[in-house]
Parts: structure tokens; sequence; C-alpha cells
């Protein structure tokens, strides 16, 4: 159903006219209001939950499966990708962004062509220096502290503050501002199935078969860890959309030009008269987030 | 338990740390230029003398001619003093001039051609303000348009409006300097370079200064770019209401919540039971805004019900004279009750599905069937056994709502206009008022490590076990 929706918010986008504040709202013009509001706000929801989930699985499997003292590395490894990092941050960002006006595709480039060089080199190197892997690097400890770090602050603060320090307001920069901010739960329920699958025997038959760490990550585990996420997850969408449009009722975070449910709202309140400009909006959140929710009740149940 | 509480503290100090951190750089990243946000519009037509006594006085008040932090890793070529330069714009152009050019000896001359120029267009005494402005305007496009020696033409121009020797002579100074600038490769711009400054903007803001601010280590977050005024003051008059409202929604959620939670599990898998978890969903997804927006339309709007005041704190007409403490809280209470639901309906949500499942979990236990076998009630279980140890989850989602209830002020404070500190926000948001916005920053993360911290503690406390299993 709600694809469907999506779908046809799509389909009416070309019907209505962009317009930031239509002087008098139709009926018709409601409708298809709320239909676009829905069809942005499930693909800003499902594009950050993508985005989240994905920082957040891959920390969690991390964090779990390695924990502190599993992932070995050698010394002169890390001096490696210390200094890789470095060069990154002086050639990619330092230069480009000081020296000239710089756009996002430039940054990148010289960023792959850094990490290029660097493997080319590596693969020298490496054949003439003897490594011992002995130095553990401690991957749990560095990830459940920067997700400390993330959650000392309301996530709202951080989004609100994030926004109106970007001031590109363009649903682009909403989309990542949101990613990259609520990964934390996702990750750390990750990190807990994890733990728990680990210990299983089927893992430790994998590894008595010698297969890498990477697919016994990606073949074994994740499968077997995913219930848990996509709960996590459906109920992450829900509370994204309750964000986004909040978000947008405050006036913050998307561009003028694009209708979404929040601004419906906005606009509403200063229009007692048009009660209808309140409620069909609202309602239409209201329906997303109750179907995300139910959604992720019934998967727990299963 | 010392070991656990040491532990702990130190690393919610180590958290702390890197929220300064990071709350100081989202400050120092932040665009816009204080110096120019202060002085906007009128700053070309202020005479040199006034235009270098705000420019100083700011610097010292805001630190703008400060290294940023403690080190700083730029390309050779760019000299260890740029950052004396208070102006964004200007050292932003010089690092392009500087890559472009390669050695900084012909660009600071021509810099401070440029500037002597700026100076003497600034002092001219003269009736038409639009032709200063517009020879403003000439000379510093040579600066900000990326080369200035496209712009030789249009400085030629200003030969013709300056009639007096010493104008005429800084701008053939500013062209002299302008065509000595020639492009000599210097490969030496592609090596990085560190420095070290004792002396900086973080270093400042943290733990203050002699004269001009104390740091945030002593509650001094700066002053606010729109009034000028100290941040600090203005956060102390936002909290109250803040505080309050929190505070009454948080009682009523919780005291509602657990109560609801306690109805269900005794009537468990009955008909109240499923419509109390179905109306607990419902209200989880209704959103906030909508709920405060539709209240409001139905209780305080004259074509329906009009029960209750629309927005604000207080009567618009204000207090009567003679009112005393009483009659004041009294006339304030209508304003307080749909702010109150509105901060509790949420919350009330969770409490009771969280409540009801760690009560569902603990009557699962084999001490309830010991309570059981021994004769006792159902109400008695409930209540005696069950109920005080399904508290535990509470705890720390008691711990958790502090925070949740500043994110939630945003949003309600705005919709029934309450003086607060979300409005505060929302208001800092538009005017783009950064130590205004960063002070919030640092101040939530503070409630929030604290909350944590605190829940921890008391958690180790009630349940031994989670001392061991951190300590392991």
């Amino acid at each position: 159903m709600l694809a469907c929706i999506s779908l046809i918010g799509f389909g009416f986008d070309s019907f209505l006219p962009n317009q930031p504040s239509l002087i008098r709202w139709s009926t018709y013009d409601l409708a298809i209001g709320v239909f676009i509001g829905v069809k942005w706000s499930l693909f800003i929801a499902i594009l950050a939950m993508f985005i989240a989930s994905t920082i957040g699985i891959t920390l969690g499997l991390l964090s779990g499966y390695f924990q502190n003292t599993k992932y070995k590395v050698s010394w002169v490894g890390i001096l490696w990708v210390a200094l890789t990092l470095f060069c990154c941050c002086f050639y990619g960002i330092y230069m480009n962004t000081s020296f000239q006006n710089a756009n996002g595709v430039s940054i990148l480039v010289t960023i792959l062509i850094v990490i290029a060089i660097s493997r080319l080199l590596w693969a020298i190197i490496a054949k003439f220096i003897q490594q011992k892997k002995n130095r553990a690097v401690p991957i749990d400890s560095l990830i459940s502290q920067t997700i400390e770090i993330m959650n000392s602050t309301p996530k709202i603060i951080i989004i609100v503050v994030l926004a109106a320090l970007v001031q590109q307001s363009s649903i682009g920069v909403l989309i990542w501002i949101i990613g990259l901010t609520s990964w934390t739960g996702i990750a750390r329920i990750m990190r807990a199935e994890t733990l728990k699958c680990k210990e299983k025997f089927f893992i430790e038959s994998a590894k008595a078969m010698g297969i890498k760490d990477s697919m016994i990550l990606l073949k074994y585990i994740l499968p077997n860890t995913i219930k848990p996420i996509l709960v996590i997850i459906s109920f992450g969408v829900g509370s994204v959309v309750l964000i986004e449009s909040s978000l947008s009722f405050l006036g913050i975070g998307v561009s003028r030009d694009t209708i979404t449910l929040g601004k419906i709202i906005a606009y509403g309140q200063n229009n007692i008269d048009n009660w209808e400009l309140t409620l069909l909006p609202g309602f239409a959140i209201f329906v997303i987030v109750y179907g995300f929710n139910i959604i992720a009740r019934e998967l727990k149940l299963d | 338990m010392l070991k656990f509480i040491f532990k702990r503290l130190i690393r919610a100090f180590g958290t702390l740390v890197a929220l300064v951190l990071v709350a100081f750089f989202l400050l120092e990243f932040a665009p816009g230029d204080p110096l120019q946000k202060f002085n906007s519009s009128s700053e070309v037509l202020k005479t040199a003398k006034e235009y270098h006594k705000i420019k100083d006085g700011l610097n010292k008040r805001l630190g703008l001619n400060l290294p940023a932090f403690y080190f700083s890793i730029t390309s050779q070529v760019i000299p260890d003093t740029l950052y004396k330069i208070s102006l964004e714009q200007d050292q932003i152009a010089l690092k392009k001039l500087l890559f472009k050019y390669g050695y900084w000896s012909q660009i600071s001359k021509y810099y401070r051609a440029y500037n002597k120029l700026l100076e003497h267009n600034r002092n001219i005494q003269i009736e038409d303000k639009t032709l200063q402005l517009k020879c403003h305007e000439i000379i510093t496009a040579s600066l900000y348009r990326q080369t200035p020696t496209n712009q030789l033409y249009r400085i030629k121009v200003l030969y013709g409006f300056y009639k007096d020797k010493e104008g005429v002579d800084l701008v053939e100074d500013l062209l002299a300097s302008i065509e000595g600038l020639e492009v000599r490769s210097n490969w030496t711009k592609y090596l990085p370079k560190l420095n070290f400054y004792a002396q900086n903007k973080f270093h400042r803001w943290v733990f203050g200064d002699d004269r001009y601010t104390k740091g945030i280590i002593r509650g001094d977050f700066g002053i606010s770019y729109v009034t000028g005024e100290p941040v600090e003051k203005k956060v102390r008059n936002k909290l109250f209401w803040s505080v309050l409202l929190s505070v009454m929604g948080i009682i009523l959620a919780y005291g509602m919540g657990i109560a609801t939670a306690i109805y269900a599990v005794s009537r468990q898998n009955q008909t109240a039971d499923r419509a109390i978890t179905a109306i607990t969903v419902i209200l989880f997804s209704i959103p906030a805004f909508w709920f405060a927006i539709i209240s409001l339309l139905t209780f305080a709007n004259p074509d329906v019900l009009s029960i209750l005041p629309v927005s604000g704190i207080k009567p618009i007409e204000g207090f009567g004279s003679n009112s005393n403490l009483m009659l004041k809280l009294f006339s304030t209470l209508p304003y307080l009750v749909l702010p109150t639901i509105c901060y509790a309906y949420s919350t009330y949500a969770v409490v009771t599905q969280t409540f009801r499942s760690s009560l569902i979990e603990e009557m699962k236990l084999d001490y309830i069937k010991t309570a059981r076998a021994k004769g006792l009630s159902e109400k008695e279980i409930l209540l005696q056994h069950a109920f005080k140890n399904a508290l535990l989850p509470l705890v720390t989602l008691f711990t958790t709502s502090f925070p949740l209830a500043i994110g939630g002020s945003l949003i309600i404070e705005t919709v029934f206009n309450i003086p607060g500190m979300g409005n505060e926000i929302m208001s800092a948001v538009y005017h783009q008022d950064y130590p205004v916005l960063i002070a919030f920053f640092v101040l939530s993360g503070i409630v929030t490590l604290l909350s944590y911290l605190v829940s921890d503690i008391v958690y180790a406390f009630i349940d031994p076990r989670i001392e061991i299993e951190e300590l392991a």
C-alpha cells in the first residue's frame, strides 16, 4: 500500500505547480499535495534509513565479530593506513578546498587517486618488509566510544544544528544528515546479535574450515542476525518520518519549493478556517508511521 | 563499586571532551564571518578610525585574530601568521592567490597596498556616498575575484576619482604591486607543514582569557551574534519554563504509564490489555506537532470548544496588580494543560509498553511461582513482588527522557509559543545565531551525559550483576 501511494505520488508530481505558498488550497490541490508529501516522506525516510543501516550494520558486525583483540595488524600497516588517511585529508580536502573552488567530484577523484597510489606502493613494500601481525586494533572500544559521543546529544538537536550549519536546504542534504545521525541504535543491536551468533557451532566449524573472516561475516553471520535488525530498521523508518515532518513543520531542512506534509501543516496552523489542511497531512504521517510500527511489531512477534 | 564508578566517570569525561571538540569545530566552521555579521551593511561608510575601533573591539571580544587550535597543518607556502588577518573572506582569497603565485613576499606587498587604498577610501570626505561605495567595490573586487591582474583596467578608473596626491600614489602602488605578481612555480606548496600555537581560539573558548571571556568551563558561552548579549543570560531566562514543562510532563507520563501497565498486566490477554497495547502503538505514531495543533483546534477554538487559552504562558493583559502567588499560579495553570499533555503522551506510550513487557517477563520467573504457591493473591504478587523488580528498565528510560524532553520542547514550545529553550533554539536557527545554538548543543550534551552517568550508577547499585559484567 505504501509503495502504491509513493508511486501515485511520483505520478502526480507533474500536476501540481510547485508554489511555496498557495493562497487558497482547493481540495484537489490538498489531495495532490498530500500525495507528494507522502512520496517525499517515504523517499527521505527510506533513503536515510538505508544510509543509517549500511553504516550501523557494518560497524555493528565489525565490533561484534572482532571485539577488542581479534583484529590484528602490524605496526607498518597501521602507519601506512595513517599516512594514507593523512594524505587523503591533506590533498583531497585541504588542498582542494583552500586553494580553489572545489567541488565534491574533484575531492573524490583526488582521494581515489591517493588511495590507488597508496595501494600500489603497499603492494611493493609488503614484499620487502616482514610483517608481524601482533598489534590488536580495539575496534569495539572505538566504535562504542563513537556511539556514546553520538548519543550524548539529543538526535533532534544534532540534526537541527547541522541543518542550520549546512545552510543548504535540499532533500539530499537532509537525507545525509538524518542518515549519518541515526545509525547508532542499529549498530548496537547488530553488535549484540553478532556476539550471540558468533558463539554458535556453525561459525566455529566455518572457522575450522579456514573460511575467511569477511566471508564468515557476510555469508554466515549477516543472514542469521538480519531479523532483529529489520525490526529496528522498520521502527527507524517510522521515527525518521516523524523527524522529517517535524523539521519541515519548523521550516528546517527541505528547500522552499518542495511540498512536504510538515509544511502543509505549518501552513494550516495559521489558517484555522481550513482545518482540513492540518487534519489530512497529519493523518497521512500518522498512517505511514503506524504502518511501519505495525510491520515492526509483526516482525518482532514472529 | 568505587572502581566501577571511577571507570564510568573517566569514560564520561572522555565523551565530554569529544563533545566539546565537536561543538567547537562546528562553531568554527559555521558559515559566515562574525566580523561581518556585527557590522554588516554600513561597514563601508564608516571612516577608517571607526572601522578599526569596531574591528579591534571584536577581535578582542571574540578572539578572531587567533589561530583556531593548538596546532594546524597547512601547506608550506602559507605563512604561519596568516591567522592574524581576522577577515575570513580575505584569508580565503589570499590562500587562493598564494597557491597561484607561489610566494608570500609578493602577495604581502599587494595586500598591504590593497589595505592602504581601502583605508584611504574610507577616510575620504565626500558627499556622494554611492561613488565611494563603488570605489570600495572596485578595490575589493581585485582581491575577491580570482585574479587581480584581470582587474587592472578597473582599478585604473580610480585615478579619475582620487583628486589628491596621496590617493593617486596609493592607486599607483596597488597597480605596481599587481603588475609585480608573477606566477613562479613553487613545488613546496604541495608539502604539509605543522604549526603549533599556545594561544588559540579553542583554548580561549574553553578556559577563557584574562579580561574578555571566562570560557565555557565557567559557564561563559560568548555573546549572541544577533543581540550582542551574553548567551548564558539568554539561556538562564529561558530554562525555567522548559524545565517546568518537562518535569510536569514526565511526572504525568510516568504516573499514568505505570498505572496503565499494571492494569493491563492484571488483565493480561483480555480485551482491556489488547486495547491498551493498540492505543499505545497509535499514540506512539502520532506526530507531536499535529497532536498539538489538533488539540488547539478542538479545545482553544471559538467555533468548537473554547475552554483553554491558545498560546503563551500568562494572560495577555497580565496579572492583576493585587494578585498574590497562588492567584498567579492558578491563572497560569490553564496555559500549561495542553503543552503538558503534548509533552507527555508519547513518553506515556513508551513507558506503558516498556513497563508492561517488563512486568510480563517478571511474572514468568520462579519467585513469582513461589509466591503463588505460598497462596498470595495475584494483586499482592503484582504490586509487592513483581513491581519492584520490573522497575529496572524504567530507570534507564527515565534518565533518557530528560534529553528527549529537550528535543520535544522544540516543537511544542513553537506551537504553543512558550518562551522556553526550544523557542530560543528555533529563533537562533532562523537568525543563524551560532553561539546560542552551540551553547544549547553543549548544554544538552552535558545534561544527557549526566543522566546516562546517573542511570548507569543507579543501575549498578540496584542490580550488582551489571557491575561485574562491565568490569569483566
